[in-house]
């Protein structure tokens, strides 16, 4: 299968024929981004893996229902999404998970208080930021800053309506703002 | 102020782009790829065993309905009649039938 044939073109040889090269390429060429993506839910690789394996399986079982609707990606993610929340649903860590991070956020807050009142045009370390915010501030946030999504396609991802969407990404840039000082603030 | 937001968007998009930062594939591409096909084999052999089954229990009640038809209407030629075929050659004309219609089925199945 030609590697310069595009997403679409290859779920609709994957479908048609069954042909499982066309699906590898596809996977070779989403597999860092959606394990990478699962890593940051979970913090945890071997974990993201076994989901991405599944992410990848579903979506080889569910393949025909790409209707090259949005972008193969952002469906690709919403899979992953989905099987991340099962996961989590499956074995009631969200609390948990929610209160490590809360924990985490309440330990690194104070070092940013203490030590990190940054200025315009610097930002401190990526788990600093990330241990700031909330749960899904931080999905929507690494979807949209991380990734590129739109704010359509973080809705459909996460399954949030638009507006929440917007208000998650206005919330922690105030966060981020408010934790570390910066003054480039447009608000 | 603009100006101050837009500073701020791109210094969040450098920062959580890293997040991202390429993940080697170290076989796992390949890995997927041996479960699909594993899966695939396990599906078609269910669905086969599945039908076989199917074909089975139906096997008597088909070959009766085939024959109640063909009283009616006969399904290969004029004055053909199902009910006057010695007992085996009715089981394999039944057989034959039933296995030219079954990958149909399997592949609506499928679907």
């Amino acid at each position: 299968m030609s590697t310069s044939a595009t997403d679409e073109e290859l779920v609709a040889v994957a479908v048609a024929a069954g042909d499982q090269a066309a699906f590898g390429e596809l996977v070779r060429r989403h597999q860092s981004r959606v394990r990478a993506w699962l890593r940051q839910l979970t913090g945890d690789a071997a974990e993201a893996d076994d989901l991405a394996q599944d992410t990848f399986l579903r979506a080889w079982m569910r393949l025909n229902t790409f209707a090259g609707r949005g972008r193969f990606p952002a469906w690709l993610m919403k899979l992953a999404y989905n099987e991340f929340l099962q996961s989590v649903r499956g074995r009631q860590r969200r609390r948990r998970l929610a209160g490590e991070y809360e924990a985490q956020a309440a330990v690194l807050g104070r070092t940013a208080d203490e030590s990190l009142s940054g200025t315009a045009g610097e930002l401190p370390d990526l788990p600093r930021l990330l241990a700031v915010l909330g749960e899904e501030e931080r999905h929507v946030m690494l979807l949209g800053y991380g990734c590129g999504f739109s704010q359509t396609e973080i809705s459909e991802i996460t399954g949030m309506a638009v507006g929440t969407v917007k208000s998650h990404m206005h919330r922690g840039k105030a966060r981020i703002r408010e934790s570390f000082g910066l003054e480039t603030s447009e608000s | 102020m603009k100006q101050a937001g837009e500073e701020m968007d791109r210094l969040l998009e450098r920062e959580f782009a890293r997040a991202f930062e390429p993940v080697a594939d170290d076989g796992f591409s390949e890995a997927v790829v041996r479960r699909v096909r594993r899966r695939g084999r396990a599906r078609a052999l269910v669905l086969a065993v599945a039908g076989a089954a199917g074909l089975g229990v139906a096997f008597v009640p088909l070959m009766q309905v085939a024959g109640a038809l063909n009283e009616f209407a006969p399904l290969f030629a004029e004055g053909w009649r199902f009910s006057e075929l010695p007992g085996q050659a009715r089981y394999m004309v039944a057989a034959l039938l039933l296995g030219l219609v079954s990958p149909l089925l399997i592949r609506l199945l499928e679907r």
